[in-house]
Parts: C-alpha cells; sequence; structure tokens
C-alpha cells in the first residue's frame, strides 16, 4: 500500500475490530466482572471462593450466590434496603457510608469482612475498615462468630442511624454515631475510638499525660497497661477531658 | 497534507469514542444509557488496552484480572501490540485520546509562545527525563503485582480527564492532569515523552518492528524538518532507520508529510540487504 497512513488507520482499527470480533464471538468479550470470585489458592481453605476478590460491582446477590449469604440479611448489615436489596451493589456501601469521623471506613472492605467472617473464610481487612453495629449483631445472633469476638469488633464498630431504633432504612446518605455509651462515662473498655467521638483530641491528651493517645480501637485498661500509669488517674483525667469538651 | 488528515480523523474518531463511552458508563449506572449495542456499559478501565498489560502478572499467577481490568482489556491489549509489532506504537500517535488531548493544547502553546514552544526543557534534561516513563512502567506493573489493584487509576491523569464528573477521581490525579495540562502549553506531548507506562512498554516495539521509519541519506537534503516536526523530539536526521523508543509512528516526519523530498523519509519494510548495506 502505498498510501502509509491509510495502511496505519487499516491495521489499527482491523487489528482492534478482530480483536473484539473473534473474543465477541467466541464469548470471551467481557467489560464486567464474571461475579465469580477469585478461588483461595493455598491452605485449608484451598479452593473455597476468596471473600477478598468481592468488587465494588458485585451485587448482593452476587455475595448469595458466591457466598450463600441471603441479601436481606447483608442490606440489614450494613444498614440498607429497598424492594430489590439483592440488586444492591457493594460500592453503594462506600456512596452511603464511606469514609467516617477519624478516617475509618464502611465499604467494600467491610463487606469483605463481613463476609469472611459469615463464612468462616480467612481475609485480613483493611485498618481503617469497621463493621456497622449491627452486622456484628447479626453474625452473633447467627453463630457465625463467638462472644469473644463479638466484643472485639464491637470495639470498633459504629452504630449507623437507622439500624437499632427500628427506623425505616434507606440508602440515603447519613452520619454514623460512635456505638453506645450514652452516658459519655470513661470506663476501663472505652476506647480512644469512643474518647475522640465525644471531643477528647490528640493535643488535650498530649497536654494531660504528655503520651500520646493509643491505637483507636485500645482501650483505657490496654493504655493503662501499656504506659504504666494508674487506671483512676487516666480514668479521672480523661473524664474531665470528655466532660470540657461536651 | 493527506497523512495529517487521516490521522487527526481517526485520532478524532476514537477521542468521541472513549468520550462516548465514558459518559455512557455513567449513564448506566445511573440507569440510562446511550442505545449504542457494542458500547454496552463498559467502563474506562475495560477499554484501556494498558489494563492487559499490567493485569499479565495475576492473570499468569493466579488466573484472575486486576480489579477493574476484565477480558476486553486483555483482548484490545494484545491486538495492539500485534499492530505494534509491525507498524510500531502507532496506538500512541494515532489512538490514544490522551495523546490526542496533549496534542491539542500544546495547538495552543504554539500560538502563545510561536519559536519558543518546545524549548521548555534543555536536550540534556530531556535526554535523562525520556527514562522516566519507564520508572513509571516498572512502577506500576511491580505494584499492581503485589496488590492486585489498578493503583496506577489514582494518579492516571487520562483517566481523570474522561472520569472528571465521576467523583471517583483521586485528587493526585486533578493534579496530574492539571500539571499535563499546563506542561502541554510549553512542551509537545509532555505525558506521553516522560510519564506513560503504556507508551513506554509500546515504545519498545520501535527496537524490532516490521515496519520502521526509515531515511534515505543519499537523498536527504539535510533541512531538518523532519526533527521538528517529531512531537516526541527524536533527532531524525542523524539517523537512517529510526529505532528510538520514543517513536509513536505519526508519520508527521515522512516524505507524505514534512519532508520537501519525495521517497526519503517513509516507513517501509527494510530489506535485510538494505541494512547491511548500509552499514
Amino acid at each position: 500500500m502505498r498510501n502509509k497512513a491509510a495502511l496505519i488507520a487499516a491495521v489499527l482499527v482491523l487489528s482492534l475490530a478482530a480483536g473484539y470480533g473473534i473474543s465477541k464471538a467466541s464469548g470471551y468479550w467481557k467489560t464486567k466482572s464474571s461475579k465469580n470470585p477469585m478461588k483461595i489458592s493455598q491452605g485449608k481453605f484451598a479452593g473455597e471462593n476468596d471473600p477478598g476478590d468481592i468488587r465494588g460491582s458485585y451485587s448482593f446477590d452476587d455475595i448469595q450466590a458466591a457466598f450463600g449469604i441471603p441479601p436481606e440479611m447483608t442490606a440489614a448489615a450494613f444498614g440498607l434496603t429497598g424492594n430489590n436489596p439483592g440488586a444492591l451493589q457493594a460500592k453503594s456501601l462506600e456512596n452511603t457510608w464511606g469514609e467516617l469521623e477519624g478516617g475509618m471506613e464502611i465499604g467494600t472492605d467491610a463487606l469483605r469482612l463481613f463476609t469472611a467472617l459469615w463464612t468462616g473464610l480467612p481475609y485480613i481487612a483493611e485498618e481503617t475498615t469497621v463493621l456497622p453495629k449491627a452486622a456484628v449483631d447479626i453474625l452473633e445472633t447467627y453463630q457465625r462468630i463467638d462472644t469473644g469476638k463479638a466484643a472485639e469488633l464491637r470495639l470498633t464498630a459504629v452504630k449507623l442511624p437507622n439500624a437499632a431504633a427500628g427506623e425505616e432504612i434507606s440508602s440515603e446518605p447519613a452520619q454514623p454515631e460512635d456505638h453506645e455509651t450514652p452516658d459519655r462515662m470513661v470506663r476501663g473498655l472505652t476506647t480512644f475510638s469512643e474518647l475522640k467521638g465525644w471531643g477528647v483530641t490528640e493535643e488535650m491528651w498530649l497536654e494531660k499525660f504528655d503520651i500520646p493517645m493509643g491505637s483507636r480501637s485500645a482501650s483505657m485498661k490496654d493504655w493503662a497497661e501499656d504506659t504504666g500509669l494508674s487506671m483512676s488517674e487516666i480514668k479521672s483525667s480523661s473524664q474531665e477531658m470528655v466532660d470540657s469538651g461536651a | 497534507m493527506k497523512t495529517e488528515r487521516w490521522r487527526r480523523s481517526i485520532q478524532i474518531l476514537f477521542f468521541i469514542l472513549i468520550a462516548l463511552i465514558a459518559v455512557n458508563h455513567t449513564l448506566s449506572e445511573s440507569g440510562a444509557s446511550i442505545p449504542i449495542p457494542f458500547l454496552a456499559d463498559a467502563s474506562l478501565h475495560a477499554v484501556c488496552p494498558f489494563g492487559g498489560v499490567v493485569t499479565v502478572f495475576k492473570l499468569v499467577t493466579q488466573g484472575g484480572f486486576v480489579q477493574k481490568i476484565h477480558e476486553s482489556s486483555l483482548v484490545l491489549g494484545i491486538a495492539v501490540f500485534a499492530a505494534a509489532i509491525l507498524l510500531g506504537p502507532a496506538f500512541c500517535g494515532w489512538i490514544c485520546p490522551f495523546g490526542t488531548f496533549q496534542e491539542f493544547v500544546s495547538k495552543f502553546g504554539r500560538k502563545l509562545l510561536g519559536k519558543k514552544f518546545g524549548k521548555l526543557i534543555p536536550k540534556k534534561l530531556d535526554g535523562i527525563l525520556k527514562y522516566l516513563r519507564y520508572a513509571v512502567l516498572i512502577w506500576v506493573v511491580v505494584m499492581t503485582a503485589i496488590s492486585g489493584k489498578l493503583i496506577f487509576s489514582d494518579i492516571d491523569p487520562y483517566y481523570a480527564l474522561f472520569q472528571f464528573w465521576t467523583g471517583e477521581v483521586a485528587i493526585a490525579g486533578f493534579i496530574a492532569l492539571g500539571i499535563v495540562l499546563v506542561m502541554s502549553l510549553f512542551v509537545e506531548r509532555p505525558f506521553c515523552r516522560y510519564a506513560c507506562p503504556y507508551g513506554a512498554f509500546l515504545g519498545l516495539t520501535n527496537l524490532f518492528r516490521f515496519m520502521p521509519i526509515h531515511r534515505n541519506a543519499s537523498t536527504c537534503i539535510s533541512c531538518s524538518k523532519c526533527d521538528k516536526a517529531c512531537s516526541m523530539g527524536i533527532e531524525i536526521s542523524n539517523k537512517t532507520t529510526i529505532r528510538d523508543p520514543r517513536c509513536i509512528s505519526c508519520l508527521l516526519c515522512t516524505s507524505d508529510a514534512v519532508c520537501p523530498v519525495s521517497n526519503t523519509v517513509e516507513m517501509k519494510v527494510i530489506p535485510y540487504q538494505e541494512i547491511r548495506n548500509a552499514k
């Protein structure tokens, strides 16, 4: 072909068209995820569907097909509902809840964690991932986790606005609240996550104790043991901070 | 200027196609979509052939695709690579909508700066920066293999350009797009030259492509018009066969475009005998 421009145009268009045509005809062409999660490749769960491969485009129906969790259950765990919970997608969690106060998140990764806990399959969630309190309640009620694990999860779990009060569940964005301690009483099991939610800042803490706060999931009791300070001192001083911030 | 007309037509065609796909995907997520059958509601990632490159490791080792990448990306990646074996990275010079976007912005840059356009980066620095895209390529491939996620999309200016309305673009993506936009006013195709990992990958086909750009030294009048026309900053006038990985097969340097002597700079299959004689 003398006209090289026409040659390039023809080769490019034909190669793309051939690639599309052949793969389409053979059924290989896919522009969406197959919704079949990858299998766990090793260990005692080898061959099982991998919760870590759940993607934002997976619907709750897809989750049921792959992991056997009823869509209504998944929707209730994450404070979502509608006429067709099965059609809700994992990424709707991102859109509805997403990033919470303090950098915590309820999104696709939280669904992976919930699925792993429900099925007993291994999965290590990202550090910022938390579950709604309703999800922990469901896991415990249906005996998917023991009380010890439930207590551990509740340290960071957040209470979604529509989950406990029997309000009509919707997927409208809402501000989650920290889990229940309505009296704002600092106790040994109170976590730094709760303290921050009650208005205690890192600066206030440093000014008082001259030692940084613990991780969000660490309790006052843990911190007292780590630092060697007395629990009563921590309790009284932090209570003052909570009260002054209220 | 027949060559340029051909190229522009293809560029505009694919720019519109990708823009339609991007808009259609957004519409489909809200329940509506443009009724163009084969577009379906593919995401931008699903029609990006670079996805086919970054997913290879996971495909080989685990039999799956990295997140957001599908079979379509692999198919397009193979098709583009097959074409590149014959013609070099013509995808970059003829199809890539982000290359088209940069060229469009550079048109304004040329008007604004006149002869100063393209002089922002000294040759020495350009000679070093041209390797940067290989560092980006290695980083992207390794990190994608490790994480199983499409990590480049967070800083991908192409993704930012075609998804800016979705709320899914990271701040870093907008910053990268802003930098490319501003730099395109001073330099031709800055992203392609210094940062594009896919261009770096496809550029390697220049080393062995069947139809390279060839300069006939015996008829060349050394006017250097080919050098000035090259949007990737390659000095063509001192080479016989262009094996520079930066060549994007735009054909702007050829006798069908700026070269004033016919059959002097052209893309052709170089017979082995001719290569030997040239040596």
